[in-house]
């Protein structure tokens, strides 16, 4: 996020297998060198080591034990990220899982997310791991297509759209005319431009993909 | 107030009506075997039980019996105690002062004793014997006056007379007091020996014998009232008293209530005079010979349940005089309304019982400890002089208590055996799948490497490895949906299975996807969803609840396949707004309904039980056209729940719906 560069980068790294745990650690400190990396194993864990820390991103994996000794189960892990959502309102997640269609369930809290949240599938490679984290960072939010159905917004969203592309107004006087607030309209943004597949790519603007991608689905006439 | 009744019972039967009517009819049934007098004998057995097991009351100084037993009569050397030796016995008695004598011996013939030698000139004993009773103002004489008479000593004034007869309840046991009776012989109102030894001993406490004030049929001694039995108190069903004055009788508890001295040991002058002065005495017979016996299953006596003649006046006596100086209680009923209101209410108790949603044994330890409860009260309410009725109160708990649980346990055992099944199925349809599939490619893939199949390929291998990969992810899914149905709450349609203890917005997200999911070929015609599904806060919603919120969704979204067309934007929203929750689907399609109106009469099943739904939360319900087009099916409830009077309201309401439509 902004702070990235004035402040150490803080990173939270919960899975139960130590193998991973370490493989995935060693890829991130190579790419962010600068970076501060706690783990934790267990779901118990990953709640009382977060409650002192103020990472820049959490990354969960799904297949966790509630405490050690405990069987890992998806179960516990979405039990775990519910309750962090909820917790953590705006920090940033990168969930893993070998199964994403799980998270299915809590969609809901999902999409009311503020922060940034994307999911990895677990066979995926340790280089798109490494872009949803840094997605992620950038506040970005990205679910898997499976877990989507068609084009399902929220009336919110769509006000959003409404505003910038047919009256032209900014983040600010959107802000204004739907009396939230700048970020809020931002975070509308980041969903929106997940819905319609619209993710950073290098000489992009991510606000003129997302018109046209909207207009191509009939979000906006 | 008939209306508020039934909503109560509606609430009672914990969802299964059959249990609710088979409890009332229990209820109903034991009240009119009680009313036909079949409890009656255990009723009196049980309060005889009750006034046996109290703890030992203090001897009653101010009665003392003289008695004859056997070892007098012999020492007489005849039968039946003559005149002369009555007379004597009497006089000496008078000589110490008591308040007054009760004679319990009939005297209305000479008794000539035959070891004396008559002497015609002179008063015989019997004239000695008469003249003191009529002329002794302190000498009570005793009359028979029920079914056959006995009379008194001739010319005794009717003042110092008592009839000696005892009320038989239907066992033949004694545990009522006739204090005074119409007869058919001479005088017709007569009063009995009990009312008349009372009333001569509180005269000296300034107590006149006076006509209840509450109650004009019974007696009364100043503010205390002799509690009047009819015909039908307590567990008596059906007995004949007229409008008599009649006492329950508060037998004093204890081996030894009163004084007792032989007619020898008071001969050979070894009492006290302090027994005597000031004293009642009652002089009878206690000889087992002489059989002046009554049966009685509440006192403690030597010969069990038999109890002296003289004794039981002693206990009739003595009560009320405890009754007025003591404020010992005398044994009182309620109004045969309350009796079977109370009978009513612990029938209702028992079927509440159905409610306990406790493993089996904690439920059958709860169910007798909460059925020993009527019976403490009960025991408890003798010592203060109430008797309430108890048999068929024990009766309607265990019946009913006893079915409420039984039912709880065949519902435990189905649904166990139930469970058992799915878990044999699942653990059989995951080999299977395991077996058709992934067993089978790995067959294959082995058969292939050993025989050096040359299209065996790298290629080949990552692909055929890639479908065993997915044939196993798809084993979990089944696994998980499988193992949801083994969990306690769930929702199960044919497809899929949720967790009721999930978050109620989640539930009903998953509803929303699976049902497009379901039919995708619709849905995925409507361009945008606009979904909103917020927490909402489900405390106060029963699992039954939310099954039925969730069902309301599905049917709602179900409507919309079946009859809107043309949609391109679909609405589903489910949030909580201040202190309401709402469940909302809205599209924009054009509704067939537009073209033909269903009427009232004619509404779907989906709408009656989302109307019910909305009763029973106390919310609100609708489906109508959306302006410009479309339709908006909604429900609305209010976060708190409404109170319980409103809550039975409605599901009297529901149940009377339901029963008016079942008819054609």
């Amino acid at each position: 996020m902004t702070s990235s560069q004035s402040k150490k980068q803080q990173f939270f790294v919960v899975d139960d297998h130590a193998s991973v745990l370490d493989g995935t650690v060693m890829a991130l400190q190579q790419t962010f060198p600068a970076a501060e990396i706690t783990t934790a194993q267990t779901a118990q864990e990953a709640r009382d080591k977060l409650g002192k820390l103020r990472p820049d991103v959490v990354i969960v994996d799904l297949s966790i034990p509630e405490s050690a000794g405990e069987t890992a189960q998806t179960e516990t892990g979405i039990h775990l990220l519910r309750s962090l959502l909820d917790a953590y309102p705006d920090y940033n997640f990168v969930v893993q899982s070998a199964y994403v269609k799980a998270l299915v369930r809590i969609k809901p809290s999902i999409d009311a997310h503020q922060g940034g949240l994307t999911i990895v599938d677990k066979s995926e490679s340790m280089k798109e791991m490494l872009t949803k984290v840094d997605w992620a960072l950038k506040g970005v939010v990205y679910t898997p297509r499976e877990m989507r159905m068609g084009l399902e917004v929220k009336s919110e969203w769509l006000r959003v759209l409404e505003l910038a592309f047919r009256e032209g107004m900014k983040d600010r006087a959107i802000a204004q005319e739907m009396n939230i607030a700048e970020r809020t309209v931002r975070h509308y943004w980041t969903k929106v431009q997940d819905v319609l597949g619209v993710y950073p790519e290098e000489d992009k603007s991510m606000r003129i993909q997302t018109e046209l991608r909207a207009r191509e689905e009939g979000l906006i006439d | 107030m008939q209306t508020r009744v039934f909503r109560w019972f509606s609430s009672l039967g914990g969802g299964s009506s059959s249990l609710l009517l088979g409890g009332l009819s229990v209820i109903a049934l034991v009240c009119a075997t009680r009313m036909a007098g079949v409890w009656q004998g255990m009723e009196l057995k049980t309060l005889d039980l009750f006034l046996r097991r109290r703890p030992a009351e203090a001897i009653d100084e101010r009665i003392t019996l003289i008695e004859f037993t056997d070892d007098d009569i012999r020492a007489l050397e005849t039968y039946p105690v003559p005149d002369d030796v009555l007379a004597n016995l009497l006089i000496d008695l008078k000589s110490y002062h008591p308040r007054v004598i009760g004679l319990d011996i009939f005297r209305d013939i000479p008794v000539i004793n035959p070891l004396q030698e008559v002497v015609e000139t002179e008063p015989n004993s019997h004239q000695i014997l008469n003249d003191l009773l009529r002329n002794s103002d302190d000498i009570i004489v005793i009359e028979k006056v029920l079914n056959s008479f006995v009379a008194a000593p001739y010319g005794v004034p009717e003042e110092n007379i008592g009839f000696a007869d005892a009320l038989l309840d239907n066992d033949g046991f004694v545990r009522r007091s006739l204090l005074a009776t119409h007869t058919h012989f001479g005088n017709d109102y007569r009063f009995s020996l009990t009312i008349r030894l009372a009333a001569k001993y509180l005269a000296y406490e300034g107590f006149t014998l006076e006509n209840g004030i509450r109650d004009p049929y019974t007696m009364r001694f100043g503010q205390t009232e002799l509690f009047r039995v009819s015909a039908d108190s307590g567990g008596y069903v059906d007995q004949d008293t007229g409008e008599n004055p009649v006492t329950l009788i508060n037998f004093r508890h204890g081996p030894a209530p009163f004084r007792r001295i032989s007619f020898s040991q008071f001969q050979t002058g070894e009492v006290p005079e302090e027994w005597l002065r000031d004293r009642i005495i009652i002089v009878g017979m206690t000889a087992a010979s002489t059989k002046d016996y009554i049966n009685s299953a509440a006192v403690v006596s030597s010969n069990p349940r038999l109890v002296p003649g003289m004794v039981f006046q002693a206990h009739a006596v003595s009560q009320i005089i405890s009754a007025v100086l003591d404020d010992r209680p005398i044994i009182k009923t309620w109004p045969a309304s309350w009796e079977y209101l109370w009978i009513a209410v612990i029938g209702l108790v028992g079927i509440g019982l159905i409610h306990l949603k406790k493993p089996v044994l904690a439920t059958i330890s709860i169910f007798f400890a909460v059925g020993l409860l009527p019976i403490a009260v009960s025991y408890g309410l003798i010592f203060v002089g109430l008797w309430i009725p108890i048999v068929p109160v024990v009766v309607v708990y265990f019946l009913n208590g006893g079915s409420a649980i039984l039912y709880q346990i065949y519902q435990h055992e189905q649904n166990w055996k139930i469970r058992l099944n799915e878990r044999q199925r699942v653990i059989e349809q995951s080999y299977n799948t395991i077996h058709n599939g992934p067993l089978q490619a790995l067959k294959s893939l082995n058969r292939r490497a050993a025989s050096g199949d040359i299209e065996f390929s790298p290629e080949t291998l990552n692909h055929e490895l890639n479908k065993i990969d997915g044939e196993l992810r798809s084993i979990y899914e089944f696994m998980q949906r499988e193992y949801l149905t083994l969990q306690t709450q769930v929702y199960v349609t044919q497809s899929y299975a949720i967790n009721l203890n999930e978050p109620l917005h989640e539930l009903l997200y998953q509803v929303y996807r699976n049902k497009l999911q379901e039919s995708s070929e619709f849905f995925a015609k409507i361009k945008i969803k606009i979904t909103d599904f917020c927490p909402i806060d489900a405390r106060f919603l029963s699992p039954e609840d939310k099954e039925d919120i969730i069902r309301f969704l599905e049917e709602a979204l179900c409507n919309i396949e079946q009859h809107a067309i043309d949609i391109t934007r679909l609405e589903v929203t489910c949030k909580q707004e201040q202190n309401d929750c709402i469940v909302q689907v809205l599209d924009n399609g054009f509704s067939l309904s537009e073209v033909m109106p269903l009427n009232r009469g004619m509404r779907g099943r989906g709408t009656r039980q989302a109307e019910a739904l909305a009763r029973r939360l106390g919310g609100r319900f609708a489906r109508r056209p959306h302006s410009p087009k479309g339709t908006v099916c909604w429900l609305i409830w209010p976060l708190q729940p409404p109170p319980l009077w409103h809550i039975w309201q409605r599901r009297w309401q529901d149940f009377v719906e339901r029963f008016t439509q079942q008819k054609p």
